[in-house]
């Protein structure tokens, strides 16, 4: 086509991770979470839950991270299936199979002729022993996003499935990753004769958190600062690809984490400031921290001056445009995470 | 009397016949009511004479014998004696009090023409004799003033000088004033003897001169008992329960989408409360947010008083609570389910429904005293004295010396606004119960004058562990733990013929079990249901008729995700069919019902099944006691520090004096890593 290479920067801005959010900056709690998972199969634990807020970056890191974390940590191909349970209220047996078997990518499987439920039963069974054996396992690890909506049939299938393995020796390690309502599962499940699934699959649970501390903060802006690349291989990071000048004379994001902190200390909910909610505490959802450098980025590249970016009175406008107070304040309820005390 | 009864015996059978004694109760002269001797000073020889002669004559002595000894015939002995047999007002003979001298049982009757002379003396008996002589005038006048004022009619309320005048018109009309005749030819026109006789009226009728002089609620506390007729004798033996609106205005804050918040007023706050009486200590409470009471916020009351209390933190302030500050059930183990006998309520429809009535008796073992079936009387103060004082005190020592109250009164305002007070000091429900665990908790922990100087929970330690002291009586736990089950005999449903599987209908949700399914046998018929787990309604217990269990039954969609009780579920099923939205497009009610009421932006009250709701995943927080304890046992290895908190984070300063909230350790950052994209 000949494009010229301004050309080709200003058609591909459109495409860059940063305006099409198909990007994942790596931080602290992903970190902790996929360690979770990673001392969980080492422990060959049956079932664990990993619950937090919407938003906070639990989906992204099984859906961007968690494949190449765990295989770098295991060094070596992991027997590993992530599934995104559908947003339906009700599954039939047949139908929670074929997804599995999708979600396993299974050859074999075509959605528009979905197999009957025994034969998908048995096809996923015989896939799940292939997956272990050809990684030369004697495990394999199941990891379920939106866990919440999984229904107690479900998990009992999945439990007939679990013994079959063990039957041939191989253990799976399954992941629920969901919101709060996780947390209220185990409990019913106990109450109404189910307590064998709990002891299955909630053997063990841990809390996905927001971003602590400035220095986690820090470590999240130099993932856009430096450790970020886009086009693939060209070593641009995100920063320097938005904000070329800037990059090159040595100014960067996380030079400025405390101010960033401090804008979101500022604008938290009024009961994290007073009463007896201030002793809750203070996580940032990644949301907000990527939505704030995401339109920082863009006003970088607009044209606007690094330090009128930087200022305190421009982040404190941005950040309260992606509604962080009123975000924050509706995570604040009780309601919001069973395993907090509520104090 | 003493000397008196030495030298005197009573004749027993009287040797003489007397009518209206022989024969009687009032034969035996020992029943007779006495005179306080002393009291009649010169008279009192006189007195005794009289006595000795009736004693003497009733024994038989002879008319010369009495005249010779006492200066008295048998005719003026048996006058005495006659005297002495006259009803008294107070509802006895006059007994010995017919003879003392000059003591008068008819009122003075007048019998000469009045006048009145220079210094407006003479006219003794004038209002008597006028309303005497007047026909009916004297019967209009009583029942005048008897008259009780209407409820809900208006009307003059009638004071004395009222009546006083009324009379002046009577008498005028019947020529009276022209002939110059009393009370106008006085110089107050009779009102101080009207005032008298209004007066004295009245008092015959007290229930009536209760009603007029103070009211509906003088005439109840008239009916009630001093006290003596209920004694309390030992401890537990009674307990006062009662429910309170607390004089105050509440607001809980909702975000709005815009970011700021809509203050919603909660306008009713009522405290239960249970109270033993020998110790005086508050065995539990609950602070309910409804509009009445109910029978589900009694029942919820006196499950905390059998439950274990623990203290509760608290956001404004560590020091809030006395040392000793508890409920006894706090305070010591052994008191955890103690059972009391007696339940004493003022006959609210709430406290004395079957149900209330059933646990008390089947589970405490207690009798419940209501207005139908003892002393008490109902909406009495008197017949609950200290959970009554106990509610002053808690309106006086707490909530009334907020500005968010309304007062005792509508004086208790003094141009306050409460609404405004509430929304601007943020002062919200969780707040109020903070505020009200304590001022209860303090009230055990403080010294009480009358149980000599012992704080409530010291005075149960003390009377419980004296020797020869009752053994405590428990309630057994796991009945006080379905204290708040609601059962329900529901008919079996499921069709062969449309392959529907057994299930039934409970509390607006579809219930279905795995052992409930199998048994197409039960169609049809009927099977008790129970929702045994007070706060979780997702669960409930099915058993046939005969007993026999059918185990555990789940509730259907959207019921089955987040815990509620029963009272959440109608609340909100009510809700959305006023809305007119299926909850069963829902997903998950509990979750949409707080979406909806959180985003609501309205003016409206905050609806109390929110605030339930929210209350029940708050207990449900607190049951998950995992961190607690390994901060317990933390602190314990570290050396024994207090209070740990169970935050991991906590406020430190930035050098810009910013505070800023850090973990306590900052975790080991995780090695770099690129990010992800495409």
């Amino acid at each position: 086509m000949g494009a010229t290479r301004q050309h080709s920067l200003a058609t591909s801005a459109d495409d860059h991770p940063i305006v099409t959010q198909e990007y994942a900056v790596y931080t602290p709690p992903m970190d902790a979470m996929i360690g979770t998972i990673g001392n969980w199969i080492d422990q060959r634990v049956t079932g664990g839950y990993i619950y937090g807020p919407s938003r906070f970056g639990k989906s992204r890191t099984v859906k961007w991270f968690i494949r190449t974390e765990l295989e770098a940590r295991f060094k070596e191909k992991l027997p590993l299936i992530v599934w995104i349970r559908k947003d339906t209220q009700v599954m039939g047996e047949a139908e929670f199979w074929n997804m599995l078997l999708l979600a396993a990518k299974f050859e074999f499987i075509d959605p528009l002729k979905p197999k009957k439920k025994s034969v998908a039963r048995f096809l996923f069974s015989e896939h799940l022993q292939t997956l272990a054996r050809s990684s030369r396992r004697n495990y394999v690890v199941l990891i379920i996003d939106e866990a919440q909506r999984v229904s107690t049939n479900e998990l009992t299938w999945l439990m007939g499935v679990q013994n079959e393995l063990d039957d041939q020796g191989i253990r799976m390690t399954t992941v629920q990753v969901g919101s709060h309502v996780l947390g209220y599962v185990p409990d019913y499940l106990a109450r109404t004769g189910y307590a064998h699934v709990t002891a299955r699959f909630f053997a063990q649970d841990a809390a996905f958190h927001g971003i602590r501390s400035v220095d986690e903060l820090k470590y999240v802006l130099n993932g856009y600062d430096i450790d970020s690349e886009w086009p693939k291989e060209s070593g641009i990071s995100f920063l320097k690809f938005f904000a070329p000048e800037a990059f090159t004379v040595g100014r960067r994001l996380s030079n400025h984490a405390s101010n960033f902190w401090e804008a979101f200390w500022e604008l938290r909910p009024p009961e994290l400031k007073e009463g007896k909610r201030a002793r809750i505490p203070f996580e940032l959802p990644m949301m907000h921290v990527a939505v704030a450098v995401e339109s920082i980025l863009k006003d970088l590249a607009a044209g606007k001056d690094w330090d009128s970016v930087m200022e305190k009175r421009y982040l404190l406008n941005t950040i309260a445009r992606s509604k962080f107070t009123d975000f924050l304040r509706r995570l604040l309820p009780p309601v919001l995470d069973p395993h907090k005390k509520s104090s | 009397m003493t000397e008196d009864s030495a030298t005197l015996s009573y004749p027993f059978p009287v040797a003489r016949r007397i009518k209206g004694m022989s024969g009687t109760a009032h034969e035996d002269l020992r029943t007779w009511p006495t005179v306080f001797e002393p009291a009649l000073g010169t008279n009192v020889s006189r007195y005794l004479k009289r006595k000795r002669a009736v004693i003497e004559y009733l024994s038989g002595a002879s008319d010369a014998s009495l005249k010779r000894q006492y200066g008295i015939g048998m005719k003026g002995v048996y006058r005495l004696i006659r005297r002495c047999l006259e009803a008294h007002h107070d509802g006895q003979i006059y007994g010995w009090r017919g003879l003392v001298p000059y003591a008068r049982q008819e009122p003075y009757t007048r019998t000469k023409v009045i006048t009145v002379n220079g210094a407006g003396k003479g006219a003794a008996g004038a209002l008597t004799t006028v309303l005497a002589l007047e026909g009916d005038l004297g019967e209009r006048f009583n029942k005048r003033i008897l008259k009780a004022p209407s409820d809900d009619k208006l009307e003059e309320k009638r004071n004395r000088t009222a009546h006083w005048r009324w009379l002046l018109g009577e008498l005028r009309k019947k020529g009276y004033e022209i002939r110059h005749e009393w009370p106008f030819n006085t110089e107050n026109m009779g009102y101080v003897s009207v005032c008298r006789y209004v007066k004295a009226v009245l008092a015959a009728n007290p229930t009536q001169g209760a009603m007029i002089e103070g009211g509906k609620d003088a005439q109840k506390k008239l009916k009630s008992s001093d006290g003596v007729e209920r004694p309390v004798e030992h401890l537990l033996q009674r307990v006062e329960m009662d429910a309170h609106k607390t004089d105050g205005r509440f607001c809980v804050l909702f975000p709005r989408g815009d970011g700021s918040y809509a203050a919603k007023i909660v306008h009713r706050l009522w405290v239960i409360v249970l109270l033993e009486v020998v110790s005086r200590a508050v065995l539990g409470y609950y602070l309910s947010f409804r509009y009445e009471v109910s029978k589900d916020d009694v029942l919820r009351a006196i499950k905390r008083a059998l439950t274990k209390w623990q203290r509760r933190s608290i956001a404004f302030g560590d020091e809030a609570y006395y040392e000793e500050a508890a409920l006894p059930s706090g305070h010591n183990d052994r008191y955890i389910g103690m059972c009391w006998d007696e339940t004493s309520v003022d006959g609210a429809l709430a406290e004395t429904s079957i149900h209330v009535r059933q646990v008390l008796d089947d589970i405490v073992g207690s009798r419940l005293l209501d207005p139908k079936t003892s002393f008490a009387v109902r909406r009495s103060m008197d017949d609950r004295p200290f959970v009554e004082t106990f509610f002053r005190r808690l309106g006086a020592g707490g909530f009334q010396r907020l500005t968010n109250t309304t007062g005792g009164n509508p004086k208790g305002k003094k141009g306050r606004d409460p609404e405004a007070v509430a929304v601007n000091s943020r002062f919200q429900v969780e707040y109020a119960e903070d505020m009200l665990d304590i001022l209860i908790a303090n009230y055990n922990a403080t010294e009480h004058p009358s149980l000599g100087g012992r704080s409530p929970l010291e005075y149960l330690d003390f009377l419980s562990s004296r020797p020869g002291a009752p053994d405590l009586r428990y309630a057994d736990s796991s009945e006080v733990q379905r204290i708040l089950s609601y059962r329900k005999l529901c008919t079996v449903l499921g069709n062969l013929a449309i392959g529907r599987r057994p299930y039934v209908n409970f509390a607006g949700a579809s219930h279905h079990g795995d052992a409930l399914q199998q048994r197409f046998d039960l169609v049809g018929k009927k099977i008790w249901v129970e929702n045994h787990i007070e706060y979780d309604a997702r669960v409930a217990l099915a058993y046939t008729v005969e007993g026999e269990s059918l185990g555990v039954l789940r509730a259907a969609p959207p019921w089955h995700k987040t815990p509620h009780s029963l009272e959440v579920r109608s609340g909100i099923t009510a809700f959305f069919r006023r809305k007119r939205i299926s909850t069963l497009a829902l997903g998950d009610a509990i979750q949409a019902f707080h979406r909806y009421c959180e985003e609501y932006q309205g003016k409206l009250p905050v609806h109390p099944a929110y605030l339930e709701s929210l209350r029940v995943l708050a207990m449900y927080a607190e049951a998950d006691v995992g961190a607690s304890v390994l901060d317990a046992a933390l602190a314990e290895a570290e050396g024994g520090a207090e209070q740990p908190s169970t935050d991991s984070a906590k406020r430190t300063k930035e050098p810009s004096g910013q505070p800023l909230l850090v973990p306590d350790q900052v975790p080991n950052l995780p090695s770099r890593r690129k990010a992800a994209t495409k």
